[in-house]
């Protein structure tokens, strides 16, 4: 178990400083470089170019810059934002928090919501296709779309929920009252993800109990005389899970960057708004450090999904 | 079953023989009686008709601003007016052009991409195979929109270079499925046969592998079709758009603000999108039940 | 034949579904004597699996099962699942399948099927019986008591077949249907899991149903031999009898296309040309008339009755030479 994981681990090493390479050339090589943006209209002197480039080691060849960036980050340091000057270690982190409460919470709802329906759907035909037809719509749902079609009916006409932000700005809530607050204006953008990935869960579940009912130990243990019930729900169930699981595990390691349109629609103040600031600024520093912690929190997912796999599938853990 | 057996038991046919067959045999079938699958095909035939013709059935030049502003949907103004008095109605006709052409030629050069990439790393092997590998997983973990929005914001926006974004940082998966075939096909007596006999391997790759195990990956790019569709959208509501021309995605992010007063905006070309995107996930599943026989069973 | 344990009577199963209805077994009658061991013989196709599950009743819920099926006296032709379960599955009949490392759910130990076997059929077993029982089954089939806490895929092809023929065994049936029990076993495996049967068989006087497509090895185990051939029994008899005088030309055939140590050298294997009929569509004719080398008119025109050719040896055949009564 512990060599399988430690395996993982080492085919992901070299993964990753490729995932850092490319990126990082792909951001420098582009055309545009954030002095003449950040300049704007104002025609710098060529000195003031200069000294700006060298500042933020602009002058240097790309590859010199790419292996000054490994060295900081090595030391932990992500850079500073070349437009505030912050660190970028903080700007992102004050960002994260509502990020991971809008995607997590999400994910667990979809999770659960997807399965449970595929369950129930699975042996009443009738509500299978109803749920089918649903899903396929659901699905087929650009996510901004649908979070300005919930603001229109949730917000503006039914008035039940806020329609933007993460907390009221005009109150100054504390404790419970705080956290209520945080819930209702999380209630909208968490709701569109919802019914975005839903039908994921649904399809993936359905199908894997299809495929299950069809092995054979589910005719064995029919034949040994224990009910449907019963096997439905100790052996069917767990063996149909698994592609479930891996579902779930891999949204989570999207689950910095999957909520970015969401997070712009309901002017959520997480990382996805973080990262269009930055694009459309050229903050390379920024954009450098998001890319870096989606990479990682997606390897961190593969990671933890190939656990809780060895967990529920013997198959894996007595490799 | 046993027939069906049978069927992938026996010699694959010559390219020719291959694209003939579909018109008799089981396959089509499982297609049409898939269910999702001849109802997409409908929709997308329609939508293709619709798109092509749009010129002559828009009632009014999407691009003429003389009517009413914010007009709500009446029987002039079908679907209403927008903020600067143009027809919606003939605006979302003109998008479909856009979209369609957009999803199908990334979605064809993610598929173009992927093939190569994956045939040669499958059927190869060796280092080839560990570099084409590595570097396939590594746009597996790279979420794309992130990549496409970064570098559509630096090299402009540009529906060529949208187009070429998202077929670049989606043919990972394409990849991953064309070489799951070739490392299959690569031990099938047929292929070691035509190696014996001394055909070249290139040959071998192009006139056996790509052409059997291409399949998988035609289910797949149905699928990216509607994801490129969805991709464009995301970046025309963020702005980043080609300015040139309309979009349904650019048309639903004008509307945003004017969600209090004036919905249709948003409304409209949004519903346009779920069905051009849901046509295509419905073929998409009805090739998959196609290709997979037990599936199919399954529904019936 | 009134001290027979399982008697089948004019037994038709229909596979349903919308478009196509397929027969898959056509008016079989068999019945098996306790104590018995029969060999039910066929290629795969010919029904032999569908015949051997209706009788526990696990097969599709589209399929239609008409005729008769006693157990014991027992009706099972249109018994509800409920009733099956409790008065038939496992406690009366149990089953051993083919391919024991897909017999068994994959992510649950061997231990917990048993128990919720055991469980499913008597709520009041206490922990301590069922520890009992289970390590007394590994005994009898010869494995230690431990295995039970495996994982299927941690145990060998042979060991997860003695596996399933201890579950079979967990509430000593009186009959169990082996469906081919051994056919995806090694020839060495193949022997020992056999002589295993032959001594449990032997030591609880069990009344075995083997189910092969290979006639050598049933006829080594077997007391009769029953043919299968496109859905019907076209033979049924003696193992000897079968095997040395064969009623009908398809099990004739079958037996010229087993290799042979006495056949001259360089002699050549015969295969049965001919295909097998459409059992999508109503039959008048002999099943085997289209591959048969010694088919006449009247082969065509209907199906053949069963005719004897010694007593207690049939042949679905109009060339079969009727025995006179004695």
């Amino acid at each position: 178990m512990l060599r399988y994981l430690l395996r993982q681990i080492g085919t992901m090493i070299p993964t990753f400083f490729l995932v850092m390479l490319i990126s990082f050339f792909l951001i420098h090589l582009a055309p545009g470089d954030p002095v003449s943006r950040y300049s704007g209209n104002f025609v710098l002197t060529a000195d003031a170019r200069q000294a700006l480039l060298e500042k933020y080691g602009l002058d240097q060849p790309v590859p010199v810059q790419f292996v000054r960036y490994l060295a900081t980050l090595a030391q932990g340091d992500l850079g500073k934002s070349m437009l505030s000057g912050r660190e970028v270690t903080d700007m992102i982190g004050e960002r994260l928090p509502a990020t991971l409460m809008l995607t997590i919470s999400s994910s667990i709802l979809a999770f659960l919501g997807g399965n449970l329906l595929a369950v129930i759907t699975a042996r009443r035909r009738k509500l299978d296709l109803g749920a089918s037809l649903v899903s396929y719509v659901l699905y087929s749902m650009p996510t901004f779309w649908l979070g300005i079609i919930l603001i229109i009916v949730f917000a503006t006409k039914l008035n039940w929920f806020p329609t933007s932000g993460y907390v009221n700005s005009r109150e100054q809530y504390t404790g419970l009252r705080y956290a209520l607050d945080v819930l209702d204006h999380l209630a909208l953008p968490c709701l569109t993800l919802v019914l975005v990935e839903l039908p994921g869960y649904y399809r993936v579940a359905r199908a894997s109990i299809g495929d299950v009912r069809q092995e054979d130990f589910i005719t064995t243990l029919r034949a040994s005389g224990l009910s449907q019930g019963k096997i439905f729900r100790r052996y069917a169930l767990k063996n149909a899970l698994l592609p479930s699981v891996t579902l779930f595990g891999l949204s989570l390691g999207y689950a910095l960057s999957g909520a970015a349109l969401v997070e712009i629609v309901f002017a959520w103040p997480g990382v996805g708004r973080l990262t269009l600031d930055s694009v459309l600024k050229r903050d390379y520093p920024v954009l450098m450090g998001i890319y870096l912690v989606i990479a990682v929190s997606v390897m961190v997912a593969i990671l933890l999904t190939d656990i809780v796999y060895a967990f529920i599938d013997p198959r894996i853990r007595y490799q | 079953m046993d027939v069906q057996k049978l069927d992938t038991l026996s010699h694959p046919r010559s390219v020719r023989g291959r694209l003939l067959r579909p018109f008799q045999s089981p396959a089509l079938k499982r297609f049409m009686r898939s269910g999702y699958g001849p109802v997409g095909l409908v929709m997308l035939i329609i939508l293709i008709v619709l798109a092509t013709l749009a010129p002559m059935l828009a009632p009014r030049d999407p691009f003429s601003i003389d009517g009413p502003r914010l007009t709500a949907p009446n029987a002039d103004y079908v679907m209403g007016t927008d903020n600067l008095g143009r027809d919606i109605f003939s605006d979302v006709l003109n998008g479909a052009r856009v979209s369609l052409l957009i999803g199908v030629i990334a979605a064809g050069i993610s598929a173009v991409l992927g093939i190569i990439v994956g045939s040669i790393s499958g059927y190869y092997g060796g280092w080839i195979d560990i570099l084409l590998s590595r570097m396939t997983e590594v746009f597996l973990i790279t979420p794309s929109f992130f990549l496409i929005i970064v570098v559509v914001a630096t090299l402009g926006s540009n529906i060529l270079y949208i187009m070429i974004v998202i077929g670049l940082t989606t043919w990972a998966t394409n990849a991953r499925l064309m070489r799951v075939s070739a490392l299959a096909l690569r031990q099938r007596t047929f292929v070691q046969a035509a190696l014996v006999l001394g055909e070249p391997r290139y040959r071998i790759l192009i006139r056996h592998v790509i052409p059997n195990g291409l399949a998988p990956v035609i289910a797949n790019s149905t699928l990216l079709v509607a994801n490129a569709i969805l991709i464009e959208a995301g970046l025309s509501f963020l702005g980043l758009g080609d300015p040139n021309t309309t979009s349904w995605g650019q048309m639903v992010y004008v509307g945003q603000s004017y969600v209090r007063n004036a919905p249709w905006i948003s409304i409209f070309p949004g519903i346009a999108i779920v069905i051009t995107v849901m046509s295509f996930y419905l073929i998409g599943d009805g090739i998959s039940a196609m290709l997979n026989p037990r599936r199919q069973l399954l529904d019936e | 034949m009134s001290d027979a344990l399982l008697e089948i009577e004019h037994l038709n199963i229909v596979y349903g579904g919308s478009q196509r209805q397929v027969t898959a077994v056509n008016d079989a009658s068999l019945a098996i004597r306790r104590g018995e061991v029969v060999g039910l013989v066929g290629e795969s196709g010919s029904g032999k699996s569908t015949l051997a599950n209706s009788i526990l009743g696990i097969l599709p819920r589209t399929t239609a099962i008409t005729g008769s099926m006693r157990f014991n006296g027992t009706e099972l032709v249109g018994l509800s699942e409920a009733e099956i379960n409790k008065q038939v599955r496992w406690r009366e009949i149990s089953i051993v399948f083919q391919k024991a490392l897909a017999a068994l759910s994959p992510v649950h130990r061997i231990d917990e099927h048993m128990i919720d076997i055991l469980r499913a059929h008597d709520p009041s077993l206490s922990n301590a019986q069922i520890r009992d029982r289970m390590a007394k089954l590994m005994t009898l089939v010869r494995l230690p008591p431990e295995t039970v806490r495996s994982y299927p895929h941690q145990l060998s092809g042979g060991m997860l077949q003695r596996i399933m023929i201890a579950m079979s065994l967990l509430f000593d049936p009186p009959f169990v249907i082996l469906d081919e029990a051994t056919t995806a076993l090694d020839v060495l495996t193949q022997r020992q899991i056999l002589n295993e049967i032959r001594r449990l068989q032997r030591e609880f006087n069990l009344t075995v149903l083997m189910i092969s497509h290979d006639i050598a090895a049933v006829a080594e185990n077997a007391n009769r031999i029953v043919v299968m051939y496109a859905s019907q029994i076209v033979e049924d008899g003696p193992a000897d009898a079968v095997i040395n005088a064969p009623s009908h030309p398809y099990t004739k055939a079958l037996l010229s296309a087993l290799p042979r140590l006495d056949a001259p050298a360089g002699g050549r294997i015969k295969s049965i040309p001919g295909s097998l009929p459409d059992l999508s569509r109503p039959l008048n004719q002999c099943v085997f008339a289209p591959r048969c080398s010694a088919a006449i008119d009247v082969c065509w025109k209907a199906v053949p009755e069963v005719r004897a050719s010694a007593p207690g040896h049939t042949g679905k055949c109009v060339l079969v030479n009727e025995a006179q009564p004695q």
